[in-house]
């Protein structure tokens, strides 16, 4: 059985505002999201700011990379520098983290991301 | 407080720390040089300077080194001749005593072989290596290294200098750039899209009359 969600596109911000090759924080409501601006690679991201390892809202200022022969993207969050997959949210160290990922749509310069409606 | 004159102190970066001095001959009976003037000098020259780790470096009056300037990556000790340049210490977790480079050498020599010897290891240590953990992986260790500070064995002793005089030339204090340009102060807003609010989730609390955040 498919399960499908709803996806509302809220506007985050210009895409000017998300560094080249780095991370911005976007508040929506009481959510904070990071979006990343992979300009390496031409892709956009997002994902939850917070890093579940001492729930500290850091991920949108973290390095990002990516790892392995399929060049997984991923972010590494500056503190304790445990890292997540940008396709999955999984971490990618030994630890059993995974965080929420959004999809993101860039449209005129904008910046929109998916969340669930 | 960059409109007071204060300037980036660099305790982030992977580059010189503040440099420590002991109260030195303005002050104490046994004093055998101007110990603060000199530290001055030798931070106002190499601040900024990125490297493979930081580097922490002191500046002893007398061999009673309450600068204790023999656990740091350069160590100055005064003698009554002039002064003694002890490189590759360490404190911390893995405390090793640097080791003399030159002893009862005048300031300009001193601060000629600073400049070569910080080059050196800017140039060939692996990346996050202290000194010490660098001199210990040397071969011939601290007479190799004597020997191409001193004497210049690997014919480099020009171009180190010219090239630690090229980021001494450059040097601009980070912290002030930011702090006067408002297109790079946005980069620290915690919102890109609400500027003005902070993070929510960061609450502080009060701590012998200061506040602390709470990790």
């Amino acid at each position: 059985m498919e399960t499908t969600f709803a996806i509302e596109w809220i506007l985050a911000c210009c895409a000017d505002d998300v560094p080249e090759n780095g991370g911005a924080c976007v508040k929506h409501g009481d959510e904070q999201i990071a979006v990343y601006n992979f300009s390496r690679r031409g892709e956009w991201y997002a994902t939850q700011n917070m890093c579940p390892h001492k729930q500290q809202m850091v991920l949108s200022r973290g390095m990002i990379g990516s790892v392995g022969e399929a060049c997984e993207p991923k972010v590494a969050c500056p503190f304790h520098k445990k890292t997540f997959s940008l396709l999955t949210g999984e971490c990618m160290g030994e630890d059993d983290f995974k965080i929420t990922t959004y999809p993101v749509k860039i449209i005129d310069g904008k910046v929109y991301i998916g969340v669930s409606a | 407080m960059i409109d007071a004159g204060f300037e980036s102190g660099h305790a982030y970066g992977k580059a010189l720390r503040t440099v420590k001095s002991c109260v030195g001959s303005t002050w104490c009976r046994f004093g055998l040089h101007d110990s603060v003037s000199f530290a001055i000098e030798i931070e106002e020259r190499y601040k900024g300077i990125r490297a493979p780790h930081k580097l922490k470096g002191g500046v002893s009056g007398c061999i009673r080194e309450c600068a204790e300037a023999q656990s740091k990556d350069f160590g100055i000790i005064a003698t009554e001749k002039g002064w003694n340049l002890y490189v590759c210490g360490n404190g911390g977790s893995k405390p090793q005593h640097a080791q003399m480079l030159a002893n009862d050498i005048d300031k300009g020599t001193l601060v000629k072989y600073l400049d070569r010897f910080l080059m050196f290891y800017i140039k060939t240590a692996d990346p996050l290596t202290r000194t010490a953990t660098w001199l210990n992986k040397m071969d011939g260790g601290m007479s190799y290294l004597k020997n191409v500070v001193i004497n210049d064995s690997l014919g480099l002793a020009d171009q180190l200098e010219e090239e630690m005089q090229s980021l001494i030339n450059t040097y601009h204090c980070e912290w002030k750039e930011v702090v006067d340009n408002p297109d790079l102060r946005k980069r620290f807003a915690h919102f890109v899209n609400a500027p003005e609010e902070k993070d929510p989730s960061v609450q502080f609390e009060p701590m012998r009359e200061q506040v602390k955040a709470k990790w």
